[in-house]
């Protein structure tokens, strides 16, 4: 049995995830295979101690690529599940953004 | 900003600058955007990662490292202006002493100084020693020689004064073990007899043991080399050299005359080429003693004046020495390091004991030079300037048409650029040192007094142009 400890795997730091944060107040995570909405949920309201007002949840799909030098070797990376998290206006992860 | 200069030795100034911390975040900012564009952040396009993510993945330190370099890049010439310094060279960064507020201290080197003596007060006996009649004999029966011929002497015996041609072998009479016996292979050689000038193979006095034989005779002549020979390797070692006389010659010596005189070169008589062989080793006679006068004369001046310079200056005339030293090697197929093995000096010695000293005494030369062109005014006007250019440009320009090298416009813009440099160069020189020369021999003394009666009777004559009036008036006067 997955307990809430499982669930979000690593917050994802991009550009994208970035303006998500700051101008939208969306914050980004890998998440567990099978997690759904609501594990995603109870989980970051847990760990953070915020309130989350939607989870959106997207499948990345597996990407097939070369090797930048040799382009011979495909390289395979795999897909994830991603939970896009809106938090209530006046939380905030501090997590997210530098060092604290 | 906050600026506090304290005057070191050396004509250098250490400069103390304080900043306010805002100016610091800003840089931070401007150092973090900095990183992000040169570095790759995943997730990010290069530039686009934000500052707090570029804190997190590099930490404070290294913006803090960047942010400085930044910084100093754009206080440094602020600094300069609002310190009023005008540096010589680039400055160094001495230490930061904090980082907020930011406070540097940059060690800035000045202009050097020199405080010329009374060097208008220099006086020196100035007397080229004037060329003797035997030199020019001598130069002339140099050329007499040179158009001698050698006519067979027939039966005769050889005797002084006559050319002895001979095959001639060397052997080693006690050769050490190991050591090749032969020092010459029979081959052909012809002596001079009592040549003073060529008298050193194989040993001096070689050509005398010659006199008394004739054509076809053959004699071994024993010779033990002294310890302090020339041939290092033959030191202390006898010899036994075998000569075969193959043949003896009379040399005929032309007649000084005028015939002499059309043959050597297009003189018209014997006196014409007396005069001329006179005035060419006056002229370079008179050139080197110039050359030594004005050397000596520097010297005295440099002794009287006190001379000030960064040393960053030492420096580059340390560089400039060493780099010509390679250049100069590398002719002779050498490297630096070959050449100290050879004279079995490290390098740090070398440095210390030949370039330095060198290097001192030639940056102290230049600057007096440069002093004292200030200080008498020497200037070059353009139209003399172009005029000597064009002059050389025309000397050379059989040479520059020939080499493929200068086909092409921007080679030959180089080349000309180059000759107008060496040719100001030069001729600046030239002017500085005939101006040193007349004031030191106590001639430019006696024209100002010429001048100053000359300037009298013309009172509207300007005090600037007096450096190209006084010469001429002067030594019509004088």
């Amino acid at each position: 049995m997955a307990t809430i400890y499982d669930i979000l795997r690593r917050p994802l730091v991009t550009e994208k995830s970035n303006h998500q944060m700051s101008k939208l107040h969306q914050y980004a995570f890998e998440v567990m295979g099978d997690a759904t909405r609501t594990m995603v949920k109870e989980a970051v309201e847990e760990l953070f101690d915020v309130k989350v007002l939607r989870v959106n949840i997207i499948n990345a799909p597996a990407k097939r690529s070369r090797r930048a030098r040799s382009r011979r070797v495909a390289v395979r990376h795999s897909g994830y599940k991603k939970a896009i998290v809106t938090l209530a206006a006046e939380d905030r992860i501090p997590f997210f953004e530098g060092v604290e | 900003m906050k600026i506090e200069t304290t005057p070191l030795e050396n004509q250098q100034v250490q400069v103390d600058v304080e900043l306010e911390s805002e100016v610091l975040q800003g840089y931070m900012r401007r150092a973090a955007r900095k990183i992000a564009q040169d570095t790759r952040i995943p997730g990010f396009r290069p530039g686009k990662a934000p500052f707090d993510v570029v804190r997190r993945l590099y930490g404070d330190e290294a913006i803090q490292k960047e942010a400085v370099e930044l910084m100093i890049d754009d206080v440094y010439p602020q600094m300069l202006t609002e310190a009023n310094l005008e540096p010589s060279g680039p400055g160094t960064l001495k230490e930061i002493s904090s980082f907020d507020p930011p406070k540097f201290s940059f060690i800035v080197p000045l202009a050097p100084e020199v405080t010329l003596g009374d060097y208008a007060a220099i006086r020196k006996e100035y007397a080229p020693a004037p060329v003797t009649d035997e030199e020019v004999e001598k130069v002339l029966n140099g050329l007499r020689n040179d158009m001698a011929t050698a006519e067979p002497a027939g039966d005769r015996p050889a005797q002084e004064g006559d050319l002895v041609y001979v095959d001639l072998s060397g052997v080693l009479t006690q050769p050490a073990e190991g050591e090749s016996e032969t020092i010459i292979d029979e081959r052909p050689a012809q002596f001079l007899i009592g040549d003073q000038d060529n008298d050193s193979w194989p040993y001096p006095g070689f050509s005398k043991e010659l006199i008394g034989l004739s054509e076809g005779d053959v004699k071994d002549i024993e010779f033990t080399y002294p310890e302090d020979t020339p041939f290092t390797r033959l030191a202390g070692k006898s010899a036994r050299f075998t000569v075969k006389v193959t043949a003896v010659k009379v040399m005929q010596y032309p007649e000084m005359d005028d015939e002499f005189a059309k043959s050597v070169g297009d003189f018209e008589n014997f006196q014409a080429l007396r005069d001329t062989v006179r005035t060419s080793l006056e002229a370079r006679q008179n050139s080197e003693y110039d050359q030594q006068y004005v050397d000596e004369l520097i010297d005295e001046i440099i002794a009287q004046s006190t001379i000030q310079y960064p040393p960053h200056m030492l420096e580059e005339e340390q560089e400039h020495i060493l780099k010509h030293l390679q250049e100069d090697l590398a002719e002779r197929k050498l490297d630096l390091d070959t050449y100290l093995k050879v004279r079995q000096l490290d390098r740090a010695a070398f440095i210390e004991q030949e370039v330095v000293p060198s290097a001192k005494k030639r940056l102290s030369r230049s600057l007096v030079l440069e002093k004292i062109a200030q200080a008498e005014n020497i200037q070059l006007d353009k139209g003399e300037l172009s005029e000597a250019v064009n002059q050389r440009l025309g000397e050379l320009s059989q040479s520059i048409a020939q080499d493929k090298k200068y086909r092409s416009k921007a080679a030959q813009a180089d080349l000309l650029n180059a000759l107008a440099f060496d040719t100001a160069n030069r001729l600046f020189n030239e002017r500085l040192m005939d101006r040193l020369k007349r004031i030191a021999s106590g001639q430019a003394e006696a024209e100002e007094v010429a001048a100053a009666e000359v300037e009298a009777k013309a009172a509207e004559l300007a005090p600037g142009t007096e450096g190209g009036e006084t010469p001429e008036a002067g030594t019509t006067e004088a």
